[in-house]
């Protein structure tokens, strides 16, 4: 059994390597973040210098992507791998009789120490950066956040392709990808605390009612009424992220209204056959995951539940602001600081610390470990060699910036990471150590010859 | 009136739970301190909504599969009202606008649960089919 990467043509090998630069997943997205900046307004924004970027990068064939918005999304996600989850691997297979052909697989951890890997990578633990037991269970673990204790949680899981081909249904061998899954989706309903603001909508709550809903709960005819009853005027699509240290404190995305006014009138379609009802699709027609998760993470300022009151309504969720000169606090920029938080933690583990290289330290850092699949038929009796696949993970907090910038913390402020402080993108992949970079998020290379994203190294 | 438009929703539209689709959310990424019955007491600060959704489990990664260039099936159906959107169709019932309505893909991929034997699940029958809308 054989994986393959497409990079370059399909290569096949029952041993390889795959590097994970991890920054380039960050300041990737960063790229894309920037066509949401129609959407926002703070004091000195020059939102042309954003949009002008996208002029300055091509595709293959050379065209620039200025105000080719769905078609850097789609390149980036369907032929790239490149988005709100980035392809490690691209499949797996068999070789025999001399051809390649897909099977089911099935995946396992070498050893201890890369089951221990995965299993805090995929959310499925907390990472303890003071050497103290912690509980495999994340519902467990929210009774942690003590001074004492400090306890994360990966933003991170892994995800397997399935593939479905004219042969046959093949579970597992499609890509291996890792992406974002800390932020869940439902609805912040309330009362718009300024009707006229046309940024940064904000939301009268009360302690019995309004804040954020699961949609299973909105979605049913019987809470309707219950709905109209609140009273309030609003019920927006919001996305949600936990405090990755607390996770009884939650921070909230909704939608901007200039977000859902964006609807052209094209792409619309009507609900059951002759109905009078249209819908639409989201936000600028996206047809991309990646762009929908942007939507919410980078286009729609974080809120924060508050005991300010607005009207006669006694609670409200506000942006979490203290410097109107720079954005707000965004979705992407909490996934960054939470990503670090990890990498971090796990260097201080003292199960995977053993095995996590650190050099510099802070906003230099650099952390890499591995983790060793081997990867074999479903099927217990069918007699193919193992093939075994090293994921090694490389996160240079250095190679963040100057794509991202540090916003220092100030008495009131804890420090947080900037999206749209400037238009620049830096994609070091292995130029993170030499300093190489693309601005070109959708480049194989650095400009010097660095692969970025991920190295495949086949027969290590 | 916000029920309104969530009752049309699940009336006039597919893909929402009101309609008795079954929306699969794979696992995956942190839990929330609503998460589910087994969750332990609620003792931080959240939002009522959260509190009121407390047995269903978060809505994490939403599975989608769509056919090439359709926009109308697939994804997830959102409502979406406030006073302050303005209504493009606002001749007669202005229910029926397209703004209140909208479909959004999300990512969608399967999650790799690690299992008892210290295996990976990889079982197609739970897994999402990456979201292809490429037209």
């Amino acid at each position: 059994m054989g994986n393959a990467s497409k990079a370059g043509g399909l290569n096949y090998a029952s041993q390889s390597k795959v590097t994970f630069y991890v920054a380039d997943m960050f300041t990737g997205l960063k790229a894309l973040a920037m066509t949401q900046i129609p959407y926002h307004n703070w004091n000195g924004i020059n939102a042309k210098s954003f949009s002008d970027y996208f002029k300055t990068i091509t595709d293959a064939a050379g065209r620039n992507y200025g105000n080719r918005y769905a078609e850097l999304f789609e390149d980036m996600e369907y032929d790239l791998g490149r988005g709100w989850f980035v392809n490690l691997t691209d499949g797996f297979y068999v070789s025999e009789a001399g051809s390649v052909k897909n099977l089911s697989v099935k995946i396992t951890p070498e050893s201890q120490k890369d089951g221990i890997f995965l299993k805090k990578l995929t959310s499925a633990a907390y990472v303890n950066t003071n050497n103290k037991t912690v509980s495999d269970s994340v519902a467990a673990g929210a009774k942690i956040g003590t001074r004492k204790v400090k306890a994360y949680v990966s933003p991170f899981t892994v995800s397997m392709d399935g593939v479905k081909t004219t042969m046959g249904q093949f579970n597992g061998s499609g890509a291996i990808s890792i992406g974002i899954a800390s932020p869940d989706y439902g609805y912040v309903v309330g009362d718009v605390v300024s009707s006229t603001e046309g940024y940064y909508q904000e939301y009268g709550i009360t302690s019995e009612a309004g804040g954020y809903y699961h949609p299973q709960l909105i979605e049913n005819s019987n809470y309707s009424k219950t709905l109209n009853k609140t009273g309030f005027n609003t019920i927006i699509p919001s996305g949600r992220i936990v405090d990755n240290n607390n996770p009884t404190t939650n921070y909230y995305y909704p939608l901007q209204i200039n977000q859902i006014n964006n609807e052209s009138g094209e792409k619309q379609f009507r609900g059951k056959t002759d109905s009078d009802f249209l819908g639409c699709t989201g936000i600028r027609k996206s047809t991309t995951a990646t762009e929908t998760a942007l939507n919410f993470f980078a286009g729609a300022p974080e809120l924060v539940l508050t005991d300010k009151s607005s009207g006669k309504r006694p609670l409200s969720l506000r942006t979490n602001r203290d410097d109107f000169s720079v954005e707000p606090r965004t979705g992407l920029s909490r996934i960054v600081s939470q990503a670090e938080d990890f990498f971090y933690a796990l260097s201080k583990d003292k199960e995977t610390s053993p095995y996590v290289t650190v050099t510099n330290s802070a906003k230099n850092a650099i952390y890499s470990f591995s983790i060793n699949l081997l990867v074999s038929p479903e099927q217990e009796n069918v007699n193919y060699k193992t093939s075994k696949i090293t994921l090694e993970f490389i996160f240079s907090i250095q190679a963040l910036q100057p794509t991202f910038t540090w916003k220092t913390s100030t008495p009131t402020s804890p420090g947080r990471w900037l999206v749209f402080d400037d238009a620049e993108v830096r994609i070091y992949g292995g130029g993170y150590a030499t300093g190489g970079y693309t601005t070109n998020p959708t480049d194989s290379v650095t400009v010097s010859g660095e692969s970025i994203y991920r190295k495949v190294t086949i027969n290590n | 009136m916000i029920g309104d438009i969530t009752r049309n929703l699940v009336e006039q539209f597919s893909d929402n739970f009101g309609r008795g689709n079954n929306i699969s959310y794979a696992a995956g990424g942190v839990r929330y301190s609503d998460n589910g019955a087994g969750a332990p007491p609620i003792v931080g600060i959240i939002t009522a909504g959260e509190k009121l959704s407390k047995s269903y489990s978060p809505a994490k990664l939403i599975s989608v599969n769509n056919s090439d260039g359709d926009f109308s099936s697939e994804g997830k159906m959102f409502a979406a009202y406030s006073n302050t959107i303005k209504i493009y169709d606002d001749s007669g019932n202005k229910q029926t606008s397209s703004l209140l309505y909208q479909r959004f893909f999300f990512p969608g991929k399967t999650t790799l649960p690690l299992q008892t034997n210290n295996s990976m699940s990889v079982n197609m029958n739970k897994s999402t089919t990456r979201l292809s809308l490429r037209k």
